[in-house]
């Protein structure tokens, strides 16, 4: 089969010692990076971009999602240890997790985890190597007007899953858009609100901002907040699970990859939903709702599976479509573009070799995890016991030197500390700054396809809506957005996001 | 524990929920910053779009949609205006100014550490001894890992 053909030359890619040692080192620095309260992979990955400048563009990608693995599963150990969630996919791990470690059975709940984690990971990865080859060739009869109704579609998506007010949401969207056209225009090459600062001519660098509004802006917000942490590390003894635990996890477990796998591939970012949407589902189905949210194993395993899982799917739009449903697949495609790759369909063609072997270091990425966790999780605790007085100040000198060295330009590192601020006030205004960051990086992406889909039809808005691919795009945007406001829904969503 | 929330002075003014009027000047400023920007970009038609079209027309939405929530909070009751901790802003975003300023002529070492004790002054709880130790650590460890191992153009040493 092609497929099979297709992820044995992926892996003879993937596993060249120096790309070995890539994901290996990716995995260990993003857990390193992860396990630290208050980092999540957002602000993880664009801490440690720099650290990737000078591989090769397959090297450089395979590494990157080795840090994006390890900082996943290092917010998942911090929110089993401490209570305190370095992401919002986490969040749910805390629930049981963390009643769990309390109960001594910090172990069971991490090997739990790994393992859940480690399978969701094969299968996702194996539905990514047979997903993508698929849409690629759909995304190939994509013209203009499609991509964009996709992309509306996608942030329509990131809306309906922020938390807080849709207004407040979609303002986060223009916002971001409007910051994504900063730069020069791309027909006429005028400057656009560029302030005269001619380091804008470019357009705001990306690092730049992910850093500024996920990096700084959390820490000051950090500190406002007294540091209360009780790191349950003394308690940790084996780290397997019981025969019983992993009997109980099983079928959970395969349920949460399925939510993930089918999640993480929405437009829009999906993933977010899958752990919440994985424990609503076990707490539903199962014999004794109450043993729920004090310490019931199957809390921890499906979400913890389907985050994963949806990590791993999330891939999918990226390297088939080129749009990345979320804040860190778009990182993702900063990334490619510095190592000069475009991401799209073409990627499969003109680049089997990286596109291959990046899906077999998916693999080979998660399999690490499992063996390098779970013996170092003595080293995890330790770090986790660093107080947060120390640590901000080396994580604002690792933010600075990485974002100094992208572009060796101080203007970016003056940008940082503006985004910062900027970051920090949205989030006094209670605005979210997740939806921003998504539009930011797909705004020039929609302004080109919307120009040319608007030069080919003449002027007639009516484009999107005659081709049947873009009128069915838009059609499930629409019924997204109606969904929401509808009063129902809007309630069970203020729930969903209290839980 | 969230951060006090401020009396709100606008409570004579009828409205109810002042982060959101607040929030919604605050995109209207936005707005009106980036119209001001684009005013003498052409806009030309929506077939043959020119550089000002399409900022333009995000710039009038998000007008629009801080319309929106200002005209809201007239309505609906709403948190309250947060308080700013604006000497942690200070420190924090002083820090990595005097960094941007001076990792160039500085080099990495002497920015570094301005960088890292300029930000520990906003911690609640300061102690000298241990954050003096541990920048020296970090400084050794980030010079050793950027420069040399990876080989980034970073200056190490003021340049004299």
């Amino acid at each position: 089969m092609d497929v099979l053909g297709n992820l044995a030359m992926g892996m003879g890619v993937a596993l060249t010692p120096l790309n070995l040692g890539l994901c290996l080192i990716g995995a260990l620095v993003g857990t390193m990076i992860g396990v630290l309260p208050g980092l999540g992979p957002i602000a993880t990955i664009a801490m440690l971009l720099p650290l990737t400048f000078s591989l090769d563009a397959t090297g450089a990608l395979i590494m990157l999602a080795g840090i994006y693995y390890g900082a996943q599963y290092g917010g998942s150990t911090t929110a089993i240890l401490v209570n305190m969630p370095g992401e919002t996919s986490s969040v749910v791990t805390t629930l049981d997790g963390h009643q769990m470690a309390r109960q001594g059975r910090a172990g069971a709940a991490l090997g739990i985890a790994a393992l859940g984690s480690f399978f969701a990971g094969c299968v996702a990865t194996l539905a990514v190597a047979i997903l993508g080859p698929i849409l690629a060739s759909v995304a190939k009869e994509f013209g203009a007007p499609e991509y964009f109704a996709l992309m509306v579609l996608g942030l329509v998506g990131a809306t309906v899953l922020a938390s807080g007010s849709i207004v407040k949401a979609v303002a986060m969207i223009i916002l971001g858009l409007l910051l994504g056209a900063v730069g020069s225009d791309i027909e006429t090459g005028t400057p656009r609100m560029t302030f005269d600062i001619p380091q804008l001519a470019d357009g705001i660098n990306f690092t730049v901002l992910a850093i500024g509004l996920f990096g700084v802006a959390e820490i000051i917000r950090n500190l406002e907040n007294p540091e209360e942490r009780g790191v349950l590390g003394a308690k940790i003894r084996g780290l397997l699970p019981t025969w019983q635990d992993i009997k109980t996890s099983a079928a959970p477990v395969l349920r949460g990859t399925f939510l993930g796998s089918v999640l993480g591939i929405l437009p829009g970012n999906g993933a977010v939903l899958a752990p919440y949407a994985s424990y609503t589902l076990e707490k539903k189905i199962a014999r004794e709702p109450q043993r729920f949210g004090r310490g019931a194993v199957e809390g921890v395993a499906g979400p913890e599976a389907a985050n994963n899982a949806g990590a791993q799917t999330s891939f999918i739009p990226l390297l088939t479509l080129g749009i990345p449903p979320n804040p860190v697949m778009a990182l993702m495609v900063g990334a490619m573009t510095i190592q000069g790759i475009i991401p799209g369909p073409q990627v499969m063609d003109t680049n089997p070799q990286l596109f291959w072997g990046m899906i077999a270091s998916m693999w080979l990425g998660n399999a690490m995890l499992v063996v390098i966790n779970l013996p170092m999780i003595g080293l995890w605790v330790r770090l986790l016991m660093v107080p947060y007085r120390l640590l901000y100040p080396a994580i604002l000198l690792f933010c600075c030197i990485g974002v100094f060295t992208v572009n060796n330009s101080y203007v970016d590192v003056l940008g940082v500390a503006f985004f910062g601020l900027v970051g920090y006030g949205l989030t006094k205004f209670g605005f979210e700054p997740a939806p921003l960051m998504l539009a930011f990086v797909l705004g020039p992406l929609m302004e080109e396809n919307l120009r040319r889909s608007l030069l080919i039809s003449r002027g007639d808005p009516m484009v999107f809506l005659n081709r049947p691919i873009s009128l069915g795009l838009l059609l499930v945007a629409a019924a997204l957005l109606l969904l929401v406001v509808m009063p129902s829904v809007k309630k069970r969503r203020k729930e969903a996001f209290q839980e | 524990m969230p951060p006090p929330q401020m009396k709100v002075p606008a409570a004579g003014l009828g409205i109810r929920s002042p982060r959101n009027f607040a929030g919604g000047l605050v995109l209207l400023a936005i707005a009106a910053l980036a119209l001001w920007q684009i005013q003498d970009l052409s806009v030309g038609t929506a077939m043959r779009m020119g550089p000002g079209y399409y900022p333009r027309l995000l710039a009038f939405l998000l007008g629009f949609f801080g319309l929106v929530l200002m005209a809201g909070s007239v309505v609906v009751h709403g948190d309250g205006l947060e308080r700013w901790r604006v000497k942690n802003l200070v420190l924090v975003l002083g820090a990595i100014v005097i960094f941007a300023f001076a990792i160039r002529t500085l080099g990495l070492v002497l920015s570094g550490a301005a960088l890292m004790l300029v930000s520990a002054l906003a911690s609640h709880d300061l102690r000298w001894r241990e954050v003096l130790l541990f920048t020296a650590g970090m400084l050794v460890f980030s010079v050793i890992l950027f420069p040399i191992a990876l080989n980034l153009p970073l200056p190490i040493w003021p340049r004299l």
